[in-house]
């Protein structure tokens, strides 16, 4: 029976306190929002001028100064393909990693567990030289495969340790339970435990794809050919040198890169927060 | 189909959790393997399941060495403590796993958990989740999941122990039925006397991870063969008091300083392995003691506590510095502090060898 509660005191302090966190980044996004879909802006935020101008990079070229732009949909798909096959390798690579730390014994377990965490500990930028020399080695250097292959192998420690411990919190008896009734190991990794650690899948993904989609400083610096540019280098370029900056464009296009990782996060986030309870009683 | 462990060893680094473990299970037996936990009783389950692999000695079915095969080419039917049901699948996808692992036709699959469904009382549960039934259905559909398959061997790793008492209760007759009815081999792990003694053709009982011996639960009863058998076996267990070892004629006389009993020539006869003065242990159950009259050959005592066990009552006795257990007659009436004197059923007395605990009439 559903009964219509009164919010208590302490209930209506909670959420006074998250509107207030959450304000200016609600803020943040009604002002771009705002100022993409208008000549200029009132009192801050209240757009002035409605006007679709701001957007006219969805189909037409645009040029700003002496500068042509490319069109913004390869560059798009750029991005979804960079975001994509991140998202694409470090699941499937942090799904078998993450299994073998968890539940298989073998020498040098505990030293790559320790070791692989120090990676995640080195800021991206100390390696760009070193990364650039690989690249150019292995003839992956303007190509976004190889913005792919550096962003998976720095993200992957982080991912497989967060897999792990979804997989260490799978009884053994279920797996025992898949080997007694016929299972491959293969068979009971994707039959019987892959589907209860999706919460856990889903969560390697939403990062990755995000670590994907905004991921800058390796695609500006090892991507020269601009029919390989990726939306961040592209709004980079739209700021340029500061001298011809269209303020309304900006908004738009920023809002444009926004909307796959909106809509990308509450597909995954619902899945997120299903989480199936029983059928182990301890 | 015949089991057999041949000086079968686990090691877990350094701790040995089965030493050298040689137990052969007949075609269609009900074997318990009974123990206090930590006892080696389940990793021994999970060698035969293939799970655990022996670091050494021979698994045999049916005279064939297992130790190589993976659990998934056994045809073993296990179920769990936990029941391990699998959560993502409804009850029917859950029994119908193992089928369709083995490739089955769908019509098939579809009649076989029928028929398993109906012999449990399962079938309203089929398209629910194991999260949404009780823990006596997950327990059918666990058991229904090891069986669906006709598996040569059947495992069970205590499998009543989440179980509430009365639920239990019906279902040990449930289990022993059906097992019966299927005739098939089953071994079955528990911690629990009452369950492998009401349950199993035998009773394999465990200890620091060795077998102490196997035999029928009247057997293990009537003839234990070492102390932890015998403190074991029984509820409540067996009273064990030193006492000094005396043979005089063809009588032994088993002496302390608070009484003296003198063994009839014919039980005397058992037990003439001993010098004098030396220590041995004496054992007797609580229903082979009685409270009566001060007679000769009794041991005097003070009613420590007395407990109502429904139908009778459990009297503890103070003797010098141990307790013994009485079971009496709903009908006694003493009371904390009386003095009483304690009769013994001398034909049910067991004399154990101080030092290794072995039986001086039945240890081998």
């Amino acid at each position: 029976m559903k009964a219509i509660k009164i919010m208590s005191p302490s209930r209506i302090a909670i959420y006074l306190l998250l509107a207030a966190v959450s304000f200016p980044i609600v803020f943040a996004y009604l002002w771009l929002f705002s100022g993409s879909i208008s000549d200029e802006l009132e009192f801050g935020i209240v757009p002035k001028g409605i006007t679709l101008e701001n957007w006219r990079f969805l189909w037409s070229e645009i040029t700003i100064g002496t500068k042509v732009f490319e069109n913004i949909w390869p560059i798009t798909l750029n991005s979804l393909l960079l975001a994509g096959s991140i998202t694409l390798l470090e699941v499937l690579i942090s799904l078998l990693a993450g299994y073998a730390l968890s539940r298989m014994n073998f020498p040098g377990k505990d030293f790559i567990l320790k070791t692989t965490i120090i990676l995640h500990a080195f800021p991206g930028v100390a390696l760009l030289i070193a990364l650039y020399y690989v690249l150019n080695y292995i003839g992956m250097i303007d190509k976004i495969a190889g913005v792919v292959l550096i962003k998976v192998a720095l993200e992957l420690p982080m991912a497989t340790w967060m897999i792990k411990g979804f997989f260490d919190e799978i009884p053994w008896e279920i797996e025992w339970a898949a080997y007694m009734d016929g299972c491959s190991r293969l068979q009971a990794w994707y039959k019987i435990i892959l589907p209860q650690i999706k919460p856990g899948i889903a969560a390697v993904a939403i990062f990755a794809f995000l670590a994907g989609w905004s991921e800058f400083i390796y695609s500006y610096t090892f991507i020269f050919s601009s029919e390989n540019y990726t939306l961040a280098v592209f709004l980079k370029n739209l700021i340029g040198d500061f001298r011809f900056l269209d303020y309304g464009l900006l908004a738009a296009a920023g809002l444009f890169y926004m909307i796959p990782v909106i809509a990308f996060f509450l597909i995954s986030q619902k899945s997120l927060m299903t989480i199936k309870f029983g059928g182990i009683k301890g | 189909m015949e089991v057999v462990m041949r000086d079968v060893v686990k090691r877990f680094g350094n701790f040995t959790a089965v030493d050298n473990l040689n137990l052969t299970i007949k075609d269609g037996e009900f074997v318990a393997l009974l123990g206090p936990s930590g006892c080696g009783k389940t990793t021994t389950l999970l060698m035969l399941a293939g799970l655990y692999k022996p670091d050494s000695g021979e698994i045999l079915f049916d005279d064939k060495i297992v130790n190589d095969v993976l659990p998934k080419d056994r045809n073993i039917g296990m179920c769990f403590q936990s029941y391990a049901l699998y959560p993502h699948m409804t009850v029917e996808e859950n029994i119908a796993f193992p089928l369709k692992l083995k490739k089955l036709p769908k019509k098939e699959i579809e009649r076989k958990v029928k028929e398993i469904a109906g012999k449990f009382q399962i079938e309203h549960l089929l398209k629910r989740y194991p999260g949404q039934i009780s823990g006596g259905q997950q327990q059918r559909v666990a058991l229904a999941r090891a069986l669906v398959k006709e598996p040569n061997l059947l495992l069970l790793d205590e499998p009543l122990s989440n179980l509430d008492a009365s639920l239990r209760i019906s279902m040990r007759a449930e289990i022993k039925k059906l097992q019966k009815e299927l005739g098939i081999t089953t071994v079955f792990v528990t911690h629990d006397q009452a369950e492998a003694l009401s349950m199993s053709d035998r009773i394999a009982i465990m200890n620091k991870g060795k077998l102490q011996d196997i035999g029928t639960p009247e057997d293990l009863y009537m003839r234990p063969k070492n102390m932890f058998i015998a403190g074991f076996i029984g509820n409540p267990p067996m009273n064990f008091l030193e006492v000094g070892f005396n043979v005089e004629g063809d009588k032994i006389i088993l002496r302390r300083n608070d009484f003296e009993i003198t063994l009839p020539k014919e039980i005397s006869a058992n037990y003439m392995k001993k010098q004098n003065d030396e220590r041995v242990i004496l054992g007797i159950r609580p229903e082979h003691l009685s409270i009566g009259n001060e007679a000769p050959n009794t041991i005097k005592g003070e009613i420590f506590v007395v407990e109502h066990l429904g139908k009778d009552k459990l009297v503890d006795v103070k003797v010098g510095n141990d307790r013994i257990k009485v079971l009496t007659g709903q009908d006694f009436e003493g009371k904390m502090g009386d003095m009483v004197n304690v009769h013994l059923d001398l034909k049910n007395i067991h004399l154990f060898d101080a030092d290794d605990g072995n039986s001086m009439k039945w240890a081998a």
